[in-house]
């Protein structure tokens, strides 16, 4: 089920955009969202794209098993969303209302992992399974697309004993061409390669053939490399952040900047701890071997999880040590979104790559990798909120903006 | 606003924690899963013997020959990588909290006495 588009490195589930991510991204990166629209409008957003994308990996997977009855088709689903490390979830539905039960559900379970002692929650927190328990009985019983209504009564988040859903039968979205692996086929650039391109690539294979064999475990849920991953729905990410900037553009003009701000933070979050993770490894470890602390190595390696993971074809253009970072990529599954869905943007906004790239320079030149550190909260809060950041990213081409590539520059400020 | 940590359950993780028998010592690896990852060292090796002698008390899960992985009947998990001769215990989520620090240990003796047995 899972592919990659030769030389770009975009991944797919069925045909339908993926990436993998963490539950430190997933949670923050909805955080971010809320922040900017208000809970209930940041819920709405996130339920809408979950819906859409969530129809569109349903439809592949019925056709695709060649699932006939609605029962085969929502347990096709349903098994889908746990192999991708999301968690259970039970839909009983009959046409358009029915009812679901989640357990283990990523955000909602996470949350209550990370946050739970500390925080006291007032809204649910899986948009995401409301969205793909809709987007499934549209599937399922052949209902149009984005037509359900899914509500979340009860949530673990919530300090409820379980997640609950209500499913209503509702008019049709607005109508929105379907992302596919054919749609970021045809807005990729031709690839190149760049500095270190034969272990990159190695890395990244080898990373491929680990991750290939991964799946949900009993709970439906991914524990690796110190995280929860989940394979992730590309369109979830994309949608609700070029929403949420759209719509903070129109409505708070002067709060643009703080959202994509926290928009690049995710890329901060991912690559602290997943990326970090994966290379404190015994997975990496035997694959690669023992970190020594090069910085070439870090950024070499970073650039291969980022192509396994689905991110695109990272390269490296340039590298001057403690001074410069360039990288540089003919794909990224936000500018493959961006253009197909709104065309070319009007300044460079990759928020994730931008960010990931400037936590790629922090990593390689300020974490003691051979002192083996813990990439706790409070690790991550010293290195990326301990005030001035050392490197300032800029992004001078852009993909998004018409580009023949996007390439994202780390100087250190002096 | 960003709803973040201070001083909560990662922080927990964080702190060190080390257990030994006197031979063989464990202690809290890279994650955030409260107490479930153990790290432990055993010499550098080509690990075929090793694999042998630990398939034979554990179910071998091993994908790849450059890392060894067991699993109990409880579900834990034994990771060696042969060449480094760094080994993980991975406990599943399930065994009482309070337990996990033995339970590697005990899961680490095993690695090392398969081991010192080649």
């Amino acid at each position: 089920m899972r592919t990659y588009l030769p030389d770009h490195d975009l991944m797919a589930l069925a045909g339908v955009p993926a990436v993998y991510h963490c539950h430190h991204f997933n949670l923050f990166l909805d955080q971010t969202i809320d922040d900017a629209l208000g809970a209930e409008a940041g819920g709405a957003v996130r339920f809408a794209a979950a819906r859409e994308a969530a129809h569109d990996l349903a439809r592949a997977v019925v056709t695709s098993t060649n699932a006939v009855t609605t029962s085969e088709r929502i347990t096709a689903v349903q098994g889908v969303l746990s192999a991708m490390g999301h968690g259970r979830l039970q839909i009983a539905a009959s046409g358009d209302s029915g009812s679901a039960t989640g357990s283990f559900l990523h955000y909602g379970h996470t949350w209550m992992e990370k946050y739970g002692k500390l925080v006291r929650r007032r809204h649910p927190a899986d948009a995401f399974a409301a969205g793909f328990a809709a987007g499934a009985v549209e599937v399922a019983f052949d209902l149009p697309r984005e037509s359900m209504t899914a509500t979340e009564t009860e949530c673990l988040a919530l300090r409820h004993g379980h997640c609950s859903f209500t499913l209503a039968g509702g008019a049709p979205g607005a109508s929105r061409p379907r992302m596919t692996e054919d749609t970021a086929r045809a807005h990729v650039q031709p690839t190149f390669t760049g500095e270190h391109e034969d272990k990159v690539a190695a890395i990244a294979a080898g990373l491929r053939d680990f991750t290939a064999g991964v799946a949900g475990d009993a709970r439906g849920l991914v524990q690796a490399f110190g995280v929860y991953v989940t394979a992730h729905l590309a369109t979830y990410y994309n949608r609700i952040s070029y929403d949420a900037v759209a719509r903070v553009e129109a409505d708070a003009p002067a709060s643009v900047e703080l959202v994509e701000d926290l928009l690049r933070e995710s890329g901060h979050v991912c690559v602290f701890n997943t990326f970090g993770g994966i290379l404190l490894s015994p997975e990496w470890e035997a694959m690669v071997g023992p970190l020594t602390g090069d910085p070439t190595e870090i950024i070499v390696g970073c650039l291969a999880i980022a192509r396994a993971l689905g991110f695109g074809h990272w390269t490296l253009a340039e590298y001057r040590r403690g001074e410069r970072l360039v990288v540089r990529t003919p794909s990224s599954y936000e500018s493959a979104y961006y253009l197909a869905r709104h065309g070319k943007a009007k300044r460079p906004n990759e928020y994730f790559l931008q960010g990931a790239v400037l936590a790629i320079a922090q990593l390689a030149h300020r974490v003691d990798w051979k002192a083996r550190p813990q990439l706790t909260q409070s690790y991550y809060q010293q290195l990326f909120r301990g005030g001035q950041l050392p490197w300032k990213v800029t992004e001078p081409r852009s993909l998004a903006t018409g580009d023949s590539l996007s390439e994202v520059i780390a100087d250190r400020i002096a | 606003m960003h709803e973040e940590p201070g001083e909560g359950d990662l922080e927990v993780d964080a702190a060190p924690e080390r257990h030994s028998d006197g031979t063989v010592a464990i202690e809290r690896d890279h994650g955030c899963f409260r107490g479930l990852s153990w790290r432990a060292e055993i010499a550098a090796g080509d690990g075929q013997g090793l694999r042998a002698r630990l398939g034979a008390m554990l179910e071998d899960v091993t994908r790849d020959a450059r890392l060894i992985a067991m699993r109990t009947v409880e579900g834990h998990h034994v990771i060696v990588v042969p060449a480094t001769g760094r080994v993980q215990v991975r406990l599943d989520l399930e065994c009482a909290r309070e337990r996990r620090g033995e339970l590697a240990l005990a899961l680490a003796r095993l690695v090392h006495d398969a081991h010192a047995a080649g």
